[in-house]
């Protein structure tokens, strides 16, 4: 599913007619987000509303991986690498590093120690110190749901439900 | 419905690759591939410059009503490091080929951030842009070279990220 269709909206009038197209809230009594995956309703009642829109976040990077600083010492038919330097504040369990080259294969890190990764399976290849690249997780988009009312704006991320109050012409980007 | 936006690397003015997501590598050649081939080398003096890369939006699904407010930004902080650079130029609708020469005209794509100044992306080519725009390209064509001067140091490039954001109703 898109993020942007993670909540489908709806707004209803004063004469209860429901309107789930368009930008216009100023006749409207209620509006409504209503998910369509795991994440919390929230309803907008009782209080002046002026507009709507959604705001779309897209990114992406201008590299697919990084070098690690210092070399790591592979090892065939270990699935543990030495460290030259503290690697716990850039690998994390769950990232994949792979040996520099292109056509390497990647390794799912499972736990990372000061001096010590240690990667699911057993590696299998020549053993060697080289420099190791970390792949870098691709951005993700972000969706956000947007009403302003008298007063302030209310933001919804469509990525988790968070709700965000800014003043009336406060214009978030993320 | 929601509209469907992507980011594509263009290798002419409706003819691109998707990169929402994904990566646009600059390098000493004229393609879209995400390889380690044909890298940008420190010079002993002076600078040299990437490939010029040309990013354009395409609409994929119609919004219910339009989408407007197209803009490019960056968090602002450049962690290439010492010596390398990245500028951004709008074309509008004029699509030129890639060149690695230095873009005539540009700015620090690092000076436009979220908060602030975001790099107008439909100047020309103007929004709102309507269902009627549906499975074509939108907006203007924002033009990127990467520089790399002899003060750079000789490594590989951590990542960077450019944010599209658009508005819809």
């Amino acid at each position: 599913m898109k993020i942007s269709e993670a909540y489908k909206w709806e707004a209803e009038k004063r004469d209860g007619t429901i309107i789930t197209k368009g930008g216009n809230l100023q006749d409207c009594v209620r509006f409504s987000l209503l998910p369509q995956i795991n994440l919390p309703k929230q309803d907008i009642i009782g209080i002046p509303m002026i507009r709507r829109f959604g705001r779309g976040f897209l990114r992406q990077n201008f590299q697919t991986t990084e070098m690690l600083p210092g070399f790591l010492h592979w090892q065939n038919g270990s699935n543990q690498i030495k460290t030259e330097n503290d690697l716990t504040d850039i690998v994390t369990p769950g990232r994949l590093i792979k040996k520099r080259h292109d056509g390497e294969k990647w390794w799912l890190v499972i736990d990372v120690k000061p001096d010590l990764i240690t990667i699911l399976k057993p590696y299998d290849g020549k053993t060697k110190r080289i420099e190791t690249r970390i792949y870098i997780v691709p951005p993700k988009p972000e969706y956000l749901h947007c009403v302003v009312c008298k007063g302030f704006r209310l933001y919804v991320k469509s990525s988790d439900g968070t709700v965000l109050i800014t003043p009336e012409n406060y214009e978030l980007n993320l | 419905m929601a509209a469907t936006l992507q980011i594509h690397e263009m290798s002419a003015l409706t003819t691109g690759t998707d990169k929402t997501s994904g990566t646009v590598r600059f390098k000493d050649a004229d393609n879209a591939t995400v390889d380690t081939n044909n890298p940008l080398s420190v010079p002993a003096a002076g600078s040299i410059y990437s490939y010029t890369k040309q990013l354009r939006v395409k609409m994929t699904d119609p919004p219910d009503t339009s989408v407007s407010n197209l803009r490019w930004y960056t968090d602002g902080g450049n962690t290439f490091g010492t010596g390398i650079g990245v500028v951004v130029f709008n074309r509008g609708t004029d699509w030129i080929a890639n060149y690695k020469t230095q873009m005539a005209t540009s700015a620090d794509l690092f000076g436009y951030v979220s908060a602030a100044t975001a790099f107008d992306g439909d100047v020309t080519d103007t929004g709102p842009f309507l269902p009627a725009d549906d499975d074509s390209y939108i907006g203007d064509l924002i033009q990127l070279q990467m520089s790399v001067a002899s003060t750079a140091p000789h490594r590989t490039l951590t990542a960077e990220t450019l944010t599209l954001a658009y508005d819809e109703i």
